[in-house]
This record gives structure tokens, sequence and C-alpha cells, in this order.
């Protein structure tokens, strides 16, 4: 995906995005355990800057947002447990129980240090 | 070495996540935490998406790609009437979702919604000005 970015990417243009992935050097039953608990193709920081650059881009600016993440991802999950009656109503108790189960595997993952996010700026040079 | 993790294809879970209308409760909560209804799936804030536009350093007549759009957060904040824009992703209902929220934005004029595969993008070399993604890329 990095390189059709490029691709149709002008030369001098930028991409700017958020990037769910784990810390460097984990154990494999830690990579194996943060796919679970996050995105099923979750993968390292270094790898992600990897793929970018031999797509023929350079990074030009890197900011860890795990906090924000961790905060956002918590105030999410008390907001839908405070209207829980009301999303049940609406979404039915499958789904809201699914939907549930997911952000707090994202927050147990993150409260387990195995994932991270980041901002990433790349340019074309 | 770590033994290869099986990659799974994300494709079913969110062409049925998408298929699902947001109901107006879900959108309730993400103006309370996100500051905006986004009709997302994801994490960004609407703080965090205006500093996604700040480092692409986009001008007028620009144009913007989102990859990975989903119902179109964050591209629809970002371009707002500033710039062009192209939302892209691969669940149809997704999609139709965006048009919705373009038509509830009034950017009908300057933005367009096309179902692709980030790994096969449907445009010419070197058309867009930027690029952006929010949990795409993981």
């Amino acid at each position: 995906m990095w390189r059709e970015c490029y691709r149709v990417l002008k030369a001098g243009g930028r991409i700017a995005g958020y990037v769910i992935h784990t810390p460097t050097g984990l154990r494999a039953s830690n990579e194996i355990r943060a796919a679970e608990l996050g995105p099923s193709d979750v993968t390292s920081l270094a790898l992600v800057k990897e793929l970018a650059c031999s797509a023929g881009l350079t990074i030009i600016a890197h900011k860890d947002v795990t906090e924000i993440f961790h905060n956002t991802c918590k105030a999410i999950l008390e907001a839908r447990e405070k209207l829980e009656k009301k999303l049940w109503a609406e979404e039915g108790d499958k789904v809201y129980e699914e939907e549930q189960g997911r952000k707090l595997s994202m927050l147990t993952g993150i409260n387990e240090g195995l994932l991270y996010r980041s901002l990433i700026i790349v340019i074309k040079q | 070495m770590a033994p290869e993790i099986e990659k799974q294809d994300n494709f079913p879970f969110f062409q049925e996540k998408y298929s699902r209308p947001q109901s107006p409760v879900a959108r309730q909560v993400e103006r309370a935490v996100l500051g905006d209804e986004v009709s997302l799936n994801g994490y960004t804030t609407t703080r965090q998406a205006e500093e996604l536009r700040d480092h692409l350093k986009l001008t007028v007549n620009n144009h913007l790609l989102d990859v990975g759009a989903g119902r179109g957060w964050p591209g629809l904040h970002i371009a707002q009437r500033f710039c062009g824009l192209v939302l892209t992703d691969i669940p149809l209902a997704a999609l139709r979702e965006a048009q919705t929220n373009i038509k509830a934005r009034g950017l009908q004029a300057t933005t367009r919604v096309v179902a692709a595969d980030g790994r096969a993008l449907p445009f010419r070399s070197a058309y867009f000005d930027g690029i952006v993604h929010a949990d795409v890329f993981c």
C-alpha cells in the first residue's frame, strides 16, 4: 500500500497518518497476543517505517500518541457503558457486547504495553 | 526469530461492521469523546485530525486522498471546503455512508468516493498533493 501511495503522490507531497503498532523487540508470544487484542495485522513500528522507506518515502516526523490513544479508548468504553441501555436498544445486545469486547481488548493491549499508536509523516522527495 | 503470524484479511470484518447503520446513540458517544460525529471505527479525535491537516501543508485547489476512509473520517474534516478530496475504501456500505456524510457537510462539489483497494489505487501517478490515513497501515 505504501508503494501505491508513493505512485499516486506528487513529488513534495506528504502522507500523514496514525498507525497502531507493537513496540520493537516483542517476544513471539507477545506478538501473537498483540494481534489478538488489537488489529489482527498489527506489526512493529520498525517494520512500518521500513515499508514506507522501501517504497521510496522519507520519514520526516514521528510522534508517539499512545497516551491519547489510551485515553480515547477508555473514554469511548466508559461513554458506551454509561449509555448501555440505549445502545442495547439501538444496536442489539450482541452487537453491543461485541463492540465493547473489541474496545476492551484494545485497551488491554495498550495497558499491557503491547499496542502503541504513532503519528507518522512521510514525504515523497 | 519470531514465527510468522498469519495475516488475516480484515475485509469480512469491516464489510459486516459497516453494513450495520450506526446508531444515533453511538454517534452521540463520538461527539462526546472525539469532538464530532465522525461515523468511524477508530480513535482519531478532531484535534488529531487537525494535526494531520497541519502536517500535510495543503493549499487551496490541492487534491487530498483519504486511504481506508471508511465513512469519511478524517478526510472530510481535513478537506472541508479547502481542497478537493477523494475518499477510498473497499466496503461499499461504508462508502454509501460516506456519501451521506458528504451531503450532510455540503461537500458534494469537492469530494468524490471511489471503491478501491489501497494496494491497487485506480488513479494516475503523481495526482495527489497529500494522502491521509488513520489506523490503516497497522
